[in-house]
């Protein structure tokens, strides 16, 4: 028996506070996605005027975090607990600190604080005001009032609650090593994961067919292009995904400098804007 | 809406409370700083006298509150009047109303007997005047503080449900009080009453405002410390004592305090530490652990070096503080390690490889690779040293330090904190065993990092320093990515105000077209896709010299003087400001008088002659007349000392010693006629007429010059 919980039971605990609220709760997606804003239950979701609840775990691709399973905090892989609530509800703030005492922090011994942190995600066309929840100076998770995704402005206004669950699973069980946290029993997160990093970093930093994801870019651009052409934003945003993933690879691998990055970002926004209109006109049309 | 039946008749305390979900401490500081002064305008605007220092303002990151002592029961009567006809016109002989005074008072509304005979301009008229009584100040407050709301300005703004109002962040109360009552209304949905809250995890959430009078201390027994200048205090008394207690001395290098008092309802300070093995990093990196991000206060030892412990502020229950720094610790435990992961790889790589590594780094795609930069930023040394003199000595480290200069750029230390860009470069040469004057100029070329920021202390980082900034232009220009508004991509306005920042600290007198040239031919012989059209270093040399004429006229230099200076041609950076200054001195003095008259003289009959005419050299056997020869004999001996003068810099004496000129101009213009018949005569003449203004230009366009205000605005 532990004290604490484990990795597993922290993901349990949260999918039953916020179902409790709720909540859909959701499975993860099944591309590649650099945050859970990009899974579409919230970029898409959070675009019309309807009331959605949802919550879902959701695996963090960042290919160029990778370190070789060498640094105790840096991962390329790596879970976020997503939470996106439309309309943001008055006591928001509240709920959420309520789900930090249900994983078993006691908010009266601890200091938890609400640290500024404006989020900007320039792929998406997305940006919002809000900020990072610190536990006894630990950075445990986003919290932002969308203002504006797919560069549309929303209305009614979502609030979207991030949760880095290795973070909090560190600070509840008291690991200096993401490695050495319990996942379930005597089954550690390196057991699962650590093989993971050493091979996908290599991967990502060394072996990764740049000219290959290159032409894949350009590929799925096309691709998304044609589903948009056959009013099909939903196809249409999984290739934003493609394009959006690939992107990040090829940054990993060096090959993109400082200036092209912006013409990347901008082609990538530029589809996801596109689709993010489509879906809102169908909506719209939807509910007439 | 008053929810007693007290009217307030009585002065009493005011406090308006906006509670918010927490603000960022740059939006907190910003209202700490403006609602006094708004608050204060919004009464004003409302005829309710407030002094000037009665409003006090408090802000914590859940609220600003707004309080007035002895605010007054009534709002000041209003008087507001109209002008009519004139007097005599509107009174017969008795004194009388007449047609045109009864027609008047009918217009605007008020009886004739409230007509009042005053004097306007010197002639007396008939005004209507309305007299209004002044309202009970709680009927006013809601109106009032819902102006005061609406009024804070943020430079970054939100809207968190569907009403129209936008905050820095959502607003969640509003308590609002005039003594014991409780004043209620409602703004964008949000009611007003008397609830406030305490500190969100150490007391009970509703705090009741009984009277405005016991905010303060109710907010206190809430565990909410309202006023931010104790904050300061308390967190300041904290840190000094904390850190006396470890026998060492708290550093703040990047101004967190400023930051952390808002950040906090409930300071105290603590203390943390990390592990010793950890200071074998350097001092910048431990420092920057701690300070971005987390911002702590890392602790020195008597030799001003880090030592393993640090301070930080808490918002929770030192009662706890046990825990909460065991949590803390462990944060920055994990922060160091990751940043030591880094070091240590870098250290593997090595700076040799790193140098090697940057022909892969793109520096622009048009401008090539990092490796391309640092080969110009060598070529631009060299050229900069044959300008300016350089020492054999200072040109080999700058040298060095050039192949350098660029390698952390591909490091990882940099990648993970940007804000040690050049340190840890030179770190990592000085581990490698480069000479210290070498690794000095590494970490110095990056500065100044902001207009009026630290300049580099030695000649190789001064040196390299310019040509980084000179090939930033250069580069920018070559490919038409200019500053546009607010946006500055690459700095260029820094860099142009730090070359001349550091050109006039280390007295630097170059040529800075020509240096600029350099930089281009450097880029073009790269092969860089870079523009060839003509004139690009002389639209660079402009921009830098607008930025400098700009930064000097915010210091209060008229611009008409920069554009003197300016008018000279000058292209040393250096001269153009020396000049400048001494003509700004110099104008007020009677000697400018007889500078700017000998040069207007000269000046006018030069352009009335037409381009063409004496531009060929003086002929002295031309000359007929005494005062010709002794204005050509002045001139020619004036003309080396001026020289010598400028050579050193010393503008100031130069104009002085030109000005003594104006005597013999005005003998030369009274008595010789200058457009004589005889054409060659006359040309000789011209051309003398014309030499002596081009002597007085190289000293500043004296028309410009004179057309500054006399005094400079705001003095």
């Amino acid at each position: 028996m532990t004290d604490f919980p484990t990795f597993q039971e922290i993901i349990l605990a949260l999918q039953a506070f916020w179902g409790a609220q709720g909540c859909v709760i959701m499975q993860p997606y099944h591309t590649e996605v650099g945050a859970g804003t990009f899974n579409p239950s919230t970029f898409l979701r959070c675009l019309d005027d309807k009331p959605w609840r949802v919550a879902y775990v959701e695996p963090s691709i960042r290919p160029s975090d990778g370190r070789y399973g060498e640094n105790p905090y840096r991962l390329s892989h790596y879970f976020q607990f997503q939470v996106l609530l439309k309309p943001a509800p008055e006591n928001v703030q509240d709920l959420y600190l309520q789900s930090l005492a249900h994983l078993g922090v006691d908010l009266a011994t601890h200091d938890v604080r609400f640290v500024e942190d404006d989020w900007e995600g320039p792929t998406l066309g997305a940006w919002g005001l809000g900020w990072e929840v610190w536990i006894d100076g630990m950075e445990a998770t986003q919290f932002t009032y969308f203002q504006q995704v797919g560069g549309i402005d929303l209305q009614p206004v979502p609030v979207e609650i991030t949760y880095g669950l290795e973070r909090i699973a560190m600070y509840l069980q008291k690991k200096s090593s993401v490695y050495d946290l319990v996942w379930s029993g005597d089954i550690t997160y390196g057991d699962v994961y650590q093989k993971n990093e050493v091979q996908f970093s290599r991967y990502n930093f060394e072996i990764a067919d740049t000219a290959m994801l290159l032409s894949h870019f350009t590929d799925y651009e096309q691709e998304c292009e044609r589903c948009l052409a056959g009013d099909l934003p939903i196809p249409g945003y999984d290739y934003v995904l493609k394009c959006s993933h690939t992107f990040n690879l090829l940054d990993s691998r060096g090959v993109i400098s400082v200036t092209d990055r912006t013409g990347y970002i901008g082609r990538v926004r530029n589809l996801a804007r596109r689709c993010a209109e489509m879906y809102l006109r169908q909506q719209e049309k939807g509910s007439e | 809406m008053i929810t007693k039946a007290d009217s307030g008749s009585q002065p009493g305390d005011f406090l308006f409370e906006i509670g918010t979900e927490e603000l960022p401490a740059a939006a907190a500081r910003s209202a700490a700083e403006q609602v006094p002064l708004l608050a204060g305008q919004v009464f004003a605007r409302n005829y309710i006298d407030v002094g000037p220092d009665a409003i006090s303002v408090w802000v914590t990151p859940r609220r600003i509150a707004i309080f007035i002592a002895e605010l007054a029961p009534m709002q000041q009567a209003q008087e507001k009047t109209e002008r009519g006809p004139v007097a005599s016109r509107a009174c017969d002989e008795d004194g009388k109303p007449t047609g045109a005074a009864e027609g008047f008072s009918r217009a605007k509304g008020v009886a004739v007997s409230d007509l009042e005979v005053r004097e306007h301009e010197g002639q007396k008229f008939v005004f209507a005047v309305h007299r209004r009584e002044g309202q009970r100040t709680i009927d006013l407050l809601p109106e009032i503080c819902r102006e005061i709301l609406m009024g804070i300005s943020f430079p970054k703004t939100m809207h968190w449900d569907g009403a129209d109002m936008r905050f820095s962040r959502p607003v969640r109360w509003l308590v609002t009080k005039y003594a014991s009552l409780t004043i209620e209304y409602e703004v964008a949905g949000i009611s007003s009453g008397d609830t406030s809250q305490g500190h969100r995890f150490l007391a009970d959430p509703d705090v009741v405002i009984e009277d405005a009078s016991s905010y303060r201390e109710l907010m206190a027994a809430a565990r909410v410390m309202v006023d931010q200048e104790e904050r300061r205090r308390v967190i300041l008394e904290g840190l000094a004592i904390e850190a006396g207690s470890e026998g060492a001395s708290y550093i703040d290098p990047a101004g967190e305090l400023e930051e952390v008092i808002y950040l906090v309802e409930n300071p105290s300070v603590q203390k943390g530490r990390f592990a010793e093995q950890h200071l074998r990093l350097p001092d910048r990196v431990l420092t920057t652990c701690m300070q971005s991000h987390q911002r702590y206060f890392p602790l020195t030892g008597e030799d001003g070096s880090i030592v393993d412990g640090f301070l930080y502020v808490i918002n929770g229950d030192p009662a706890y503080a046990e825990g909460i720094t065991e949590g803390n610790e462990r944060v920055l435990e994990g922060r160091i390690e990751d940043a030591e992961f880094s070091f240590d790889k870098d250290l593997d790589t090595g700076i040799e490889a790193m140098v090697e590594n940057l022909g892969k780094v793109v520096f622009h795609r048009r401008l090539g690779s990092l490796a391309g930069k640092s080969a110009r930023l060598i070529a631009l040394a060299e050229s900069f040293a044959g300008l300016t003199g350089l020492s054999e000595t200072d040109q080999k480290i700058t040298a060095a330090a050039a192949r350098l200069a660029k390698a952390d750029q591909v490091s990882i230390m940099v990648q993970e904190f940007p804000t040690l860009e050049g340190y840890i470069g030179s770190v990592y040469a000085n581990l490698e065993g480069f000479p210290s004057d070498v690794c000095n100029a590494v970490e110095e070329h990056f500065l100044p990092l902001f207009a009026g920021g630290a300049l580099p202390e030695t000649v190789p980082g001064a040196v390299l320093s310019i040509c980084d900034k000179i090939d930033n232009l250069t580069g920018a220009f070559g490919i038409n990515e200019l500053p546009t508004g607010s946006r500055d991509p690459y700095g260029l306005r820094r860099a142009a105000v730090g070359i001349a920042a550091i050109s006039n600290m280390f007295a630097f007198d170059f040529d800075l077209v020509d240096l600029l040239s350099t930089g281009h031919r450097a880029y073009r012989e790269q092969k860089a896709d870079i523009s060839r059209e003509p004139g690009l270093e002389q639209a660079a040399f402009e921009f830098v010299c607008d930025r400098i004429q700009q930064q000097m006229v915010e210091k209060g230099m008229p611009v008409e003087i920069m554009e003197g200076a300016r008018a000279t041609g000058l292209k040393s950076p250096l001269r153009l400001m020396a000049l400048a200054d001494a003509l700004e001195d110099f104008r007020h003095t009677k000697d400018f008088d007889d500078l700017h008259t000998a040069y207007f003289r000269c000046s006018k009959i030069v352009a009335k002659a037409g381009e063409a005419a004496g531009t060929e050299s003086v002929d002295a056997s031309f000359f007929e007349e005494a005062t010709e020869k002794e204005l050509y004999g002045q001139l020619v001996s004036l003309e080396p000392r001026i020289q010598e003068l400028v050579g050193s810099l010393d503008y100031r004496s130069a104009l002085a010693k030109a000005a003594a000129i104006r005597a013999a101009v005005d003998l030369f213009f009274d008595e010789v006629m200058i457009m004589a018949d005889d054409e060659k005569i006359r040309n000789n003449r011209l051309a003398l007429v014309r030499r002596t203004a081009s002597m007085l230009l190289t000293l500043g366009d004296p028309m410009r010059v004179a057309a500054a205000p006399k005094t400079a605005p705001g003095s």
